[in-house]
């Protein structure tokens, strides 16, 4: 094998949550050039791959894209305010851990629905053991909100 | 569709507010959760109609809106919780409702009735909304 092969490619999910991160990135850096550019550039990609999927939009993918979106937001909410409010830093912490596992959740379930999950890509969705995430807030939101 | 029922739009935003509900006050209690699936069959039911595809706008469309609304969100906790810049905050959330309005009107137009006159939304006036050089305006 050439040790220059490029055989691992950038899924559509990742592109989809690539894309929710610069959105991010361009709310929060006012006026960046680079990051638009970026922008353009990822949505090129999330056309030409879904150009070739079709994906059907129902009420189920418009609320796992939500919660892409939302947990990346609050996650980077969250560790801006670990520098501003270090009283507060294990409490944020932990609530952009759980978050970030709500995020991996849908993101496995996503990867599904885009018909390119594979073992290598699956994502944790577990913070403590079994006993206490059963008691968690995330496990109960993950747990009912699942159709 | 009657008028005693919810359009696309709105249950798109409602959506988006009842998981920042969730996500912020880490409280996911039966009302919410019940609210949320309902939200969703709603969802369903105004699409199932369309056929509707993927397309790289819907998916700008809805993490815009979903910025938007959590940006309101956390102005509205700085107006409550911080002294001094209660108008300031309180102009931006006005601007940024603006903005919430006008992706809300494009989602109609998009995915849902597509007939977006009548609809109950007055305010798509940005004033001079600063720092929200988005790409995606140029789409609205």
């Amino acid at each position: 094998m050439k040790g220059n092969d490029d055989n691992y490619e950038v899924n559509l999910f990742d592109l989809v949550d690539r894309y929710s991160i610069f959105k991010i990135k361009e709310i929060r850096f006012k006026d960046s050039e680079a990051i638009t550019k970026e922008i353009v550039a990822i949505e090129d990609k999330i056309s030409a791959v879904l150009s070739k999927k079709e994906i059907m939009i129902n009420g189920d993918l418009i609320s796992k894209l939500i919660v892409i979106a939302l947990t990346n937001f609050e996650v980077w909410d969250l560790k801006e305010r670990l520098d501003t409010e270090s009283e507060l830093y294990f409490e944020h912490l932990e609530h952009a851990l759980e978050l970030n596992i709500i995020r991996n959740h849908y993101s496995n379930k996503l990867m599904k629905d885009f018909n390119e999950f594979d073992i290598s890509r699956e994502k944790v969705t577990s913070l403590h053991n079994k006993t206490i995430e059963e008691k968690k807030w995330y496990k109960t939101f993950m747990n009912s909100f699942n159709r | 569709m009657g008028c005693n029922t919810y359009k696309l739009n709105e249950l798109l935003d409602r959506l988006i507010i009842n998981q920042l509900k969730i996500f912020k006050k880490k409280d996911p209690n039966d009302s919410h959760i019940r609210s949320l699936n309902n939200i969703v069959n709603s969802i369903d039911k105004r699409i199932n109609d369309r056929s509707s595809i993927l397309t790289v706008d819907v998916i700008d469309y809805i993490y815009t809106l979903v910025y938007v609304n959590s940006e309101i969100w956390n102005l509205r906790d700085q107006m409550i919780n911080e002294n001094g810049q209660f108008n300031e905050h309180m102009k931006k959330s006005h601007q940024l409702n603006a903005l919430r309005n006008l992706l809300k009107i494009n989602i109609e137009a998009t995915l849902g009735s597509r007939n977006v006159k009548g609809l109950d939304i007055s305010n798509y006036d940005m004033e001079d909304l600063k720092g929200w050089n988005i790409n995606t305006l140029n789409k609205l």
